[in-house]
C-alpha cells in the first residue's frame, strides 16, 4: 500500500541543515495498523507528512498503491489526498473561520457528492465522535480535546483507505484517548483502513500490529 | 460561487469587521469620487433642459485681439460684430446670442439681485424652453425695444406668489417690464441659457465698436449656432472663419483678431476661460480626465493589493489545510478570486449609493455653486456604462491582486505552510 524507498528529508534553513529523515525504507501493507514511536524531533511528523503527500522528500521514492508519486500533476496529487488519504495533524489545524460542521465536511467538498449526502455523512461522523451538539460552534469555542475529535472526524469522514494520525491522542485524557483508539481500531477492522499512527504512548502502541522506532531520522529496531 | 461558500464568506466578513471596513471603503470611496467627478462633467457638457440638444450646436464665446507690441485684449463677442457680420448672413432662426447681467429689484424692505440675460428673439427657437405661461418675445418686440420679459418659475413664485404672471409688470434696472412668458426653472449648469429673467438685448446700451481700441473691439455676447441639414457644422465654421479674417483685415497690420471657436459645448467646458489658441483640443481634455481617474483608481488598486497580501498571509493556513484535504490549486485560486470579486462588487455598489447620497446632500457644493434641480435623477440618467467600466476595472485589479499571492501560496507544500512558512 505505502512503500518508501531510500527516503531522506533535509530541512534547509539559513545556516542550519537538518537531516530529518535519513534513508528510510519501509513497506506498509494494505489493512495494516502501525505505530511510529521515537523521541521528540526524531522525524516522526516529517515521515507522516511525506507519506501524506504534504511534503516532498529530498531524496528517494514514495510509492502509493503501486504508483510512484513523483510524476504526479497537481490535480492527481489533490485527487490522491482527497480520495485515498486522511490526515490527523499533531496540532489539529482546523480552519478557524469555519464551524465544526464545515470543518468536518471539508474533504467531501472536493468530491462529487450532493449537499444532502455530505450533510448526512458529516452528521453521522460527528455523532460517532460525540460532537453532534457542537456542530455550529467554532474551533475557538472548543476545548483541546474537542478540537482533536473534530480533526479526527474530518480525517475519517471521507472513509480514506489510508489514515495518517500524528499523535491523535496527545491532547486527550486517557479515557478519551482510549475512545479514539477504539474508533481507529474499528475503522481498521471493519473498513480495512490502513493506519499509521505516531504516538508516545507505549500502551496504545502495543495495541497496534507493528511498531516502528525512529531515532535521529533513522529507523532503529 | 456556491451559495454555501458565499454565506461562509459573508460570515467571515462579518467577523472580521475592521478588515471588511477597510477593504470596502477603500473601494467605494474612490469609486464614489470618480462617479461624482464624471457626473459633474456630464451635467456640464450635457445639461438637461433648454440646452439638451447642445451636441447640434456650436458656440463662439471668445474673441481675442493681439497687438504686435505684445498687448492684448480678450472678451466675448461685440454686439456690432454680430449685427454687421452675422445677423443677416446666417439663417435667422439658427443663431442665438445673449449676454448675462443682473437686475436689481427694490422691494419694500429688501434688495433682490436677479440673474438676467439679454437675448435676441431666435434665442427662443434655438433653445428648448418649457413655457408654463405665455410666450417668448418676437423679432418685432426686440426690434422695437419693447419692455417685455420672460421670467422663471422661481421669480413667479417669489414676486407674484405663484399666481398667473403674464400681463403683470416688474421694475427692473429702471424699466417697467411687462411679463409675457413664464418658463420652467433652468439649471445654472446651462451656461448659455441660465437666468431668472430674460429680456430683449435692445434694452441694453452697448459701447461702440472700435477696431483701434483694443478692449472696445471685444464685447460680452455669446453666439450659439444651431446646425441644421442646410446649415451644418462646416458652414458655421467657414462663416466664422471668413468673418474672422475680415475683422483681422479691419484691425490693421499691427493687430490680430482671433475668434475662440466655433466650439462644441464640451470644448468650451474644458477650455474654460483659457485662450482659444492655448487649448489643445477635446482629445487631450478627455485624456486628462482619464488620467485623473486612473490616479484616483490607483488608491483602490493599492488598497486591494496590500489587503490581499495580508489576507493571503492569514488565509495561507486555510489554503494549506484545504490543499491537504484535496483542493487543487485551481480550486484554491478560484476561491480567492471569487471572494475578492464579491468584496469589490459590494464595495462598488456601496460607492454608487454613496455617490447618490452625497450628490443629493451636497448638491450645491459639489456642483460648484451651480443649482441642480435633481442630482439624483441626473445620476440615474448618467451613463451606467461609467459605473460598469469602473466596476470592471476594480474587479480586474482585485482579481489580479489576489491571483498572484494565491497562486504562490497554493503552490507551496502544505506541511511547509502549516509549520509557519509562508510567502
Ligand atoms: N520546516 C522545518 N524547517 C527546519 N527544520 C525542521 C522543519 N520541520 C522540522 N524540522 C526539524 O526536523 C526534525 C524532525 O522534526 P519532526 O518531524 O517534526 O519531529 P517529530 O515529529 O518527531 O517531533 C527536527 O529536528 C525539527 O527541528
Ligand atoms: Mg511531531
Amino acid at each position: 500500500m505505502i512503500q518508501l524507498e531510500n527516503i531522506s528529508k533535509v530541512y534547509q534553513t539559513k545556516n542550519i541543515e537538518t537531516l530529518a529523515l535519513d534513508n528510510i525504507n519501509l513497506e506498509i501493507q494494505s489493512g495494516e495498523f502501525l505505530s511510529v514511536m521515537g523521541p521528540s524531533g526524531c522525524g516522526k511528523s516529517t515521515l507522516l507528512n511525506v507519506m501524506g503527500l504534504l511534503d516532498n522528500p529530498t531524496k528517494g521514492q514514495l510509492i502509493l498503491d503501486g504508483i510512484a508519486i513523483d510524476g504526479y500533476t497537481d490535480k492527481a496529487l489533490a485527487h490522491m489526498r482527497n480520495q485515498k488519504l486522511g490526515f490527523i495533524f499533531q496540532n489539529f489545524h482546523l480552519i478557524s473561520s469555519l464551524n465544526v460542521r464545515d470543518n468536518v465536511e471539508l474533504p467531501l467538498l472536493y468530491r462529487k457528492i450532493s449537499a444532502p449526502e455530505r450533510k448526512r455523512r458529516t452528521e453521522e461522523i460527528l455523532e460517532q465522535v460525540g460532537l453532534k451538539h457542537r456542530s455550529r460552534h467554532f474551533p475557538s469555542e472548543l476545548s483541546g480535546g474537542q478540537c482533536q475529535r473534530v480533526a479526527v472526524a474530518r480525517a475519517i469522514v471521507g472513509q480514506p483507505e489510508i489514515l495518517l494520525a500524528d499523535e491523535p491522542t496527545g491532547n486527550l485524557d486517557s479515557k478519551m484517548g482510549e475512545d479514539i483508539m477504539i474508533l481507529l481500531k474499528s475503522l481498521n477492522r471493519d473498513l480495512g483502513t490502513t493506519i499509521v499512527m505516531v504516538t508516545h504512548d507505549r500502551a496504545l502502541a502495543s495495541e497496534t500490529q507493528r511498531i516502528i522506532h525512529l531515532f535521529d531520522g533513522r529507523q532503529v529496531n | 460561487m456556491k451559495y454555501r461558500h458565499f454565506k461562509q464568506f459573508l460570515e467571515q466578513l462579518g467577523k472580521n469587521k475592521f478588515f471588511t471596513f477597510l477593504n470596502l471603503f477603500g473601494i467605494s470611496i474612490p469609486l464614489m469620487i470618480i462617479m461624482l467627478m464624471i457626473l459633474q462633467i456630464d451635467l456640464s457638457i450635457h445639461p438637461s433642459g433648454p440646452e439638451e440638444n447642445n451636441d447640434q450646436m456650436l458656440f463662439v464665446n471668445a474673441t481675442r485681439i493681439k497687438s504686435s507690441s505684445g498687448g492684448y485684449a480678450r472678451g466675448k463677442v461685440h454686439l456690432d460684430i454680430i449685427e454687421k457680420y452675422f445677423k443677416h448672413q446666417v439663417p435667422e432662426e439658427t443663431m442665438a446670442f445673449s449676454t448675462v447681467s443682473s437686475a436689481t429689484r427694490f422691494e419694500t424692505n429688501s434688495v433682490m439681485d436677479i440673474p438676467l440675460r439679454y437675448t435676441n428673439s431666435a434665442f427662443w427657437q434655438v433653445f428648448n424652453f418649457h413655457f408654463l405661461e405665455g410666450r417668448s418675445y418676437t423679432r418685432e418686440n426686440v426690434k422695437q425695444g419693447d419692455q417685455v420679459i420672460v421670467i422663471s418659475r422661481k421669480i413667479r413664485q417669489q414676486v407674484f406668489d405663484n399666481k398667473k404672471a403674464v400681463g403683470k409688470t416688474l421694475q427692473l434696472n429702471g424699466h417697467t417690464c411687462r411679463v409675457i412668458g413664464v418658463v420652467e426653472d433652468v439649471s445654472s449648469l446651462g451656461r448659455n441659457t441660465y437666468a431668472q429673467v430674460w429680456m430683449p438685448y435692445t434694452l441694453r446700451s452697448n459701447p461702440p465698436f472700435n477696431p483701434r481700441g483694443m478692449g472696445s473691439a471685444t464685447g460680452d455676447y455669446t453666439l450659439t449656432f444651431k446646425t441644421t441639414e442646410d446649415w451644418d457644422f462646416q458652414d458655421v465654421r467657414e462663416h466664422v472663419a471668413t468673418v474672422g479674417s475680415k475683422l483681422n483685415n479691419i484691425m490693421g497690420e499691427d493687430r490680430e483678431f482671433i475668434f475662440g471657436g466655433p466650439s462644441k459645448a464640451a470644448e468650451i467646458y474644458f477650455r474654460g476661460y483659457r485662450d482659444p489658441e492655448s487649448y489643445s483640443g477635446l482629445l487631450s481634455s478627455y485624456l486628462g480626465v482619464a488620467g485623473k481617474i486612473l490616479i484616483i483608481l490607483l488608491l483602490p488598486a493599492l488598497n486591494l493589493v496590500s489587503l490581499n497580501l495580508t489576507r493571503i498571509q492569514e488565509k495561507s493556513h486555510e489554503i494549506a489545510i484545504r490543499k491537504a484535504f484535496g483542493a487543487t490549486r485551481q480550486n484554491l485560486v478560484v476561491r480567492v478570486m471569487l471572494e475578492n470579486s464579491v468584496l469589490t462588487l459590494i464595495g462598488g455598489i456601496i460607492g454608487l449609493f454613496m455617490a447618490y447620497g452625497v450628490a443629493i446632500a451636497f448638491k450645491s457644493y459639489i456642483f460648484s455653486s451651480y443649482y441642480v434641480e435633481t442630482p439624483a435623477q441626473a445620476i440615474v440618467q448618467m451613463n451606467y456604462s461609467v459605473f460598469f467600466v469602473l466596476i470592471l476595472v476594480s474587479l480586474t485589479f482585485s482579481v489580479l491582486s489576489g491571483l498572484i499571492p494565491s497562486m504562490r501560496i497554493s503552490r507551496l507544500q502544505p506541511a511547509y505552510v502549516l509549520k509557519g512558512g509562508a510567502l
